[in-house]
This record gives structure tokens, C-alpha cells and sequence, in this order.
């Protein structure tokens, strides 16, 4: 079976720092052999836009209060998905992949994140910090390794 | 009792928060509902061209984009003087619908589905879609997804994306619809029909007719006498896109009605220390703080409003829902958590008006768009998906603008939340020690307004964070729950 493989790059770009992954998908516009998706929707319908591939990369931004600003992190879905705690608009985006994971069966062989801290971001803009505009490149490198070897994020 | 302010400044990782504050007597004092707004997007747009708003402002949410574009798209139509031709009006007006299937469609399978379809006492970590879908089995969950899908590729059709689209502009639209267009969309229009009368017929079996849930939904904490406020169209049925704002008392009888650009004349903002969400109140009652009935200027908007303040559906198979909603809860319908079957029943409406529309003659004209004339300040009011939507717009002579006001759905709704969350945890809570059920029924009363507080972040773990504190007499934490990372 071919496997397909996609770097989902989320973010707002009306939002600071949050549009971290569309930045890194314009850093990987047509260098590498996987399809990159820049999307700015909610969690159900992004999850419905994986249907197609059998490898993942989720690229994005998480909020930190303490942690470094422009810090890489890697998770799984499983570290990602928070089942204590309340609802509230919209499906989160952990609660969607597990979703599409139910729903594919074997079909969807991996889920992988990549996420740079940022603060919380409560103001609208376009200004990215510089550390997390400094990110940018980086993790398009691990994201272009990622899918040259189809090894694990975190072990890049 | 003590007296306990919540400074909202405290607040760090969540943008919304429900405080309990317990009396001497461990009886519930206060529920505040807490929220903050994202800042600064009047002064953001102000010195851009007007024309870029409705492709900025559809990014304001990631989940009704649209609302906020069509919006802004009917702001910039009056701000440009350029009324779009009846095409370019039917376009948008099936967009919209589309939009509306799969926006609702969304709302009822991942928020309102877990908590009325599933077992009350499903522990929380379960009580959501990947239980439903193991409940009612993974091909029906797929055939859902399918369906919904179909929503989806109706509005990359029409708007170039599904999500923000890059459609509606001063004056029309920017693209007309082809015949091929047309005739695809026509075919899925069929399949929004199908998801519409499942999801109603799931709700009917498993909610409507039941007893123990009528019982619930009539339960009197659960329930806010309250003014609405919505669109009308000139017929006097619900309209998503064009009419008047209706407002009704609670009693049912009517109390107002204006062209959407006088809004400033009916609504007014209070504002309330301990949360940075303002308090619209309809000003010709005036503000006596967070109270319900006649004699307080609190209305609620959105999908139950709708129900109440107009006299039914323009299709045939909603207009029967409609009624069987008025035979089992009455008019007005107080009933918050009825906010989600009249959810439901939107969505049969919106997939009917699909099919008709996709037929109109004049879907395919040639004619999109209106040239523009002298710019001055226009106001677009929609009801979205969660109620009444206003974005008004003031611009110089050159199109550069120079004033933005927005009230979105969930702050016209903002005392509804609070007043419906305090009700519900005063009948509900008694003592400290909480049991989860009656800790989910105080967050079902919150999610039937389905708020949507600035959900255009991404930032993971993907999902607006709420927090949950309860605190005794003393102001001291007992409990606190949260998502997040």
C-alpha cells in the first residue's frame, strides 16, 4: 500500500504568534515530497481533511505560560488529549484526531505533533516574536526529515 | 457571607471560567460566568482598505467563519452603496445555508449529542464524540462525516474554501456559478437533506419523545424568562440573511422592531467588574443587572430566539419540526436546553432552502456584481448560527477604514449564559461535594448557548480552555478543573 504522507500546518494569521504553522508551511511550499496543508478551521474539520493520508505531521503552535517562547515540543495525540475537563465551542483538535483515528481503523498509521510555545496570545495582529519567527526554520527542517526518513518527529 | 471578588486580571491559561461561590450554609451564593475577549480588533483594522474585512474578519473564528464574512460582506454592500444583484444575493444566500448545515451539524454531533444521547452518569472522560461514535456504531459515524462533508465541498464550491472563504465582496460576490457548479452542488444539496432528517430523527427517538427529557428540559432551573431578539424576514419567518430585528417579550408579545443599521438605539453594554465580556441589554428597558422577566432589559439571540420571535420555517419539512417543537414546549419557549433541538430542526431548514436555491433560475446569471458608489459607513447584522451578528463599519472617502464595531452572538448572550449557569448551580449544588452528573448538567446549561469565545486560535491543545472553580464562604478554593496542557 502507497503510504501517503502530510504535514498539517495550523494557525491564524490574525493572531500573533499563532500563526506559527502557516509560516512554517510557506517554508515548505514545494521542497519536500508530502502534501502541506496551511489550514486556519476548527478541530472536526481538520481532522476530516486527514481522511486521505496514512502519516501525519501535525505542525502548530501551544500556549505557555512559563516555558521558553519559541521552544520546540513533540507530542502525541494521547499527551495531547486532555478527556478530564470542560467543553466548550467546538471540538478540540485532540478529540478529532482520535475521532478520524476510530473512525480509519489502519488506514491512519501515525499522528504526530510538532508545536512551538508561545505566549497566550489575547490581542489581535500580524507581529510574530522573534523567537518564534527564529522557529520557523527549524522546525521546517525537522518537518523535511520527517518526511525524507518517515521516522518519528521526536527523533529528529 | 464573604465577599469575594475574582479579579479577572488573575486569570492566565483560561479564557473562560465558571466560579461557584458557596454560602455559610454550603448552598450556592453566585455563579459567575468569566470570560475574556480577545483585544484590540477595532484598532487592528482601522487605516485597512474596507474591502480587505470580510477576508480579515473571517478569521476571527475557525468554526463560523462565514457568519463573520457575510457579515461583513453586507457592511462593506452599504458602506460602498452598492446593493449586490439578485445572483449575487442567491449565491450568498445558499452559501450561507450550506454553511449553516455544517456549522450546526458540527455543534449537535460533538457538544449536545454526548450529553443528551449517551448514559447521564458516562464519566466525563467519555462523555464525548468518541463514545458516541462507539455507541452508534463507527458506519453510522462515518455516514455522518460523509454527509457533513457534502456542506463542506458546497461551500469550497461557492467560496473557494471551505473554512475562510474568499467569496463575498462590496457590492456581489467574486465568482459566479457554472453550470457544472450548479449541477454538483445540486446533487449534494440532496445529501445535507439526508444528514438534516437523520439528525432530526435521531433527536425525536432519543430526546423529543422521551418523558425524562422533556421533564428536563422543563425543569425550572433550566429555565429563563428572557426578551429575544432576532431577524424576520418580511413574511415573518426566521431568516439567516435579510429582514428586520424583531424583539419580543417574555411573555411572547411584541416589543420591538427596527432596520438592522439603528441597532445603537436598541442595544446598549453594561459592564460588570469580574469578566471582560460587556452585557448587552435592549436600552428601552434598561439595565437592573443580571435578572430575567419583563422588567429587565436581558434578551437572549440564536437558535431558540429565532423559534421564538418568528412564526416558523419558509420549508415545508422544517415548518413541520417547528410546529411539533411548539406542541411539546409552548410559545415562548423558555426552555434553555431547547436551544439544541430548535439547533436540529435549523438544520432541516437550511438543507431545504439548499435544494430550492440550487433550482433558482437565476443562481447562474451573469451579473455578481454592483460597481461601487459614494462610501460612507455601513452596518451588516446575520444571525449566525449561535444569533444575531452586527458588524458596522465607518470608512473615509478613499475606502480606508476608520471605525469598527462588532457584537458577536455570545455576548448578546453573555447574561443569558450567567443567568442560566447561576440558576442551574443553585438548584443543582448542595454541599461541596459534587457528583460528576450534576456537574456536567451546570456545563450543559453553558453549552446550549454553544458560546463562542474568539475560537479563531489554534494554539494546542486546539480548543478554547474553561476552567471550573468552586469556592466556599471563606473565598477559599475547594475545587478546580480545567483542560489544557
Amino acid at each position: 500500500m502507497t503510504r501517503k504522507m502530510a504535514v498539517v500546518c495550523l494557525g491564524n494569521p490574525i493572531l500573533g504568534d499563532d500563526a506559527f504553522g502557516l509560516l512554517v508551511a510557506r517554508e515548505l511550499e514545494g521542497t519536500v515530497g508530502a502534501d502541506i496543508l496551511s489550514l486556519e478551521g476548527g478541530g472536526l474539520d481538520v481532522a476530516l481533511k486527514l481522511i486521505p493520508y496514512s502519516q501525519v505531521l501535525v505542525v502548530d503552535a501551544i500556549e505557555t505560560v512559563a516555558g521558553k517562547v519559541g521552544e520546540m515540543v513533540e507530542l502525541t495525540v494521547e499527551e495531547l488529549a486532555t478527556s478530564k475537563g470542560l467543553e466548550g465551542h467546538a471540538l478540540s483538535l485532540a478529540q478529532a484526531l482520535e475521532a478520524l483515528q476510530l473512525l480509519s481503523g489502519d488506514a491512519l498509521r501515525s499522528v504526530e505533533i510538532l508545536a512551538c510555545r508561545i505566549r497566550p496570545v489575547e490581542t489581535y495582529g500580524e507581529a510574530i516574536s522573534p523567537a518564534v519567527r527564529a522557529a520557523v526554520r527549524q522546525c521546517a527542517k525537522r518537518a523535511k526529515a520527517w518526511v525524507l526518513e518517515g521516522a518519528p518527529a521526536r527523533n529528529l | 457571607m464573604k465577599r469575594i471578588v475574582i479579579n479577572p486580571a488573575t486569570r492566565l491559561e483560561g479564557h473562560a471560567k465558571i466560579a461557584i461561590i458557596m454560602d455559610d450554609n454550603g448552598e450556592v451564593q453566585d455563579a459567575l460566568f468569566q470570560t475574556v475577549e480577545f483585544k484590540g480588533f477595532e484598532s487592528f483594522c482601522l487605516g485597512r482598505n474596507a474591502e480587505e474585512l470580510p477576508v480579515i474578519t473571517s478569521r476571527i473564528c475557525g468554526v463560523c467563519p462565514w457568519a463573520h464574512h457575510m457579515a461583513s460582506v453586507k457592511a462593506t454592500d452599504a458602506l460602498f452603496s452598492a446593493p449586490p444583484p439578485p445572483t449575487a444575493l442567491k449565491v450568498r444566500e445558499l452559501a450561507y445555508n450550506a454553511f449553516m448545515v455544517h456549522d450546526h451539524s458540527a455543534v449537535f454531533y460533538a457538544l449536545a449529542a454526548p450529553d443528551l444521547l449517551l448514559d447521564p452518569d458516562t464519566p466525563r472522560a467519555q462523555r464525548n464524540i468518541l463514545e458516541l461514535v462507539k455507541r452508534i456504531g463507527r458506519d453510522t459515524g462515518a455516514k455522518v462525516l460523509t454527509l457533513r462533508k457534502a456542506a463542506a465541498d458546497i461551500l469550497t464550491i461557492v467560496g473557494g474554501r471551505a473554512t475562510h472563504p474568499i467569496f463575498g465582496c462590496p457590492g456581489g460576490i467574486s465568482r459566479g456559478l457554472t453550470a457544472e457548479d450548479i449541477s454538483t452542488i445540486r446533487e449534494k444539496s440532496r445529501q445535507l437533506v439526508e444528514l438534516a432528517e437523520l439528525t432530526n430523527k435521531v433527536f425525536e427517538d432519543s430526546v423529543a419523545s422521551k418523558k425524562e427529557f422533556v421533564d428536563l428540559f422543563n425543569t425550572d432551573a433550566f429555565v429563563n424568562r428572557s426578551y429575544y431578539a432576532s431577524l424576520v424576514g418580511k413574511d415573518g419567518r426566521i431568516s439567516f440573511l435579510d429582514g428586520d430585528v424583531r424583539v419580543i417579550k417574555p411573555d411572547g408579545s411584541p416589543f420591538e422592531e427596527f432596520k438592522p443599521e439603528s441597532y445603537l438605539d436598541h442595544f446598549e453594554e453594561a459592564s460588570l467588574p469580574w469578566t471582560y465580556m460587556k452585557f448587552p441589554y435592549l436600552k428601552n428597558v434598561g439595565w437592573k443587572g443580571l435578572r430575567e422577566g419583563e422588567d429587565s432589559g436581558v434578551y437572549r439571540v440564536g437558535p431558540l430566539a429565532r423559534f421564538n420571535v418568528a412564526k416558523g420555517f419558509s420549508t415545508p419539512k422544517a415548518q413541520t419540526k417547528f410546529e411539533l417543537f411548539r406542541d411539546t414546549l409552548g410559545s415562548p419557549a423558555h426552555q434553555t436546553l431547547a436551544y439544541q433541538w430548535a439547533r436540529v430542526i435549523e438544520i432541516l431548514h437550511a438543507a431545504e432552502r439548499v435544494t430550492e436555491l440550487v433550482d433558482d433560475a437565476e443562481l447562474g446569471g451573469k451579473e455578481i456584481r454592483s460597481p461601487l458608489g459614494k462610501v460612507g459607513e455601513g452596518v451588516g447584522v446575520v444571525e449566525a448560527p449561535r444569533g444575531l451578528l452586527v458588524h458596522h463599519y465607518k470608512a473615509d472617502e478613499r475606502g480606508v477604514v476608520t471605525f469598527v464595531n462588532l457584537i458577536v452572538p455570545s455576548t448578546h448572550n453573555n447574561s443569558g449564559i450567567c443567568l442560566s449557569v447561576k440558576k442551574a448551580a443553585q438548584h443543582l449544588i448542595k454541599g461541596t461535594d459534587i457528583p460528576e452528573p450534576v456537574f456536567n448538567r451546570v456545563e450543559m446549561l453553558y453549552r446550549a448557548y454553544d458560546p463562542c469565545l474568539a475560537c479563531g486560535t489554534h494554539s494546542l491543545p486546539g480548543s478554547m480552555p474553561l476552567k471550573f472553580e468552586l469556592y466556599d464562604s471563606s473565598g477559599r478554593l475547594l475545587r478546580a478543573e480545567a483542560r489544557g496542557l
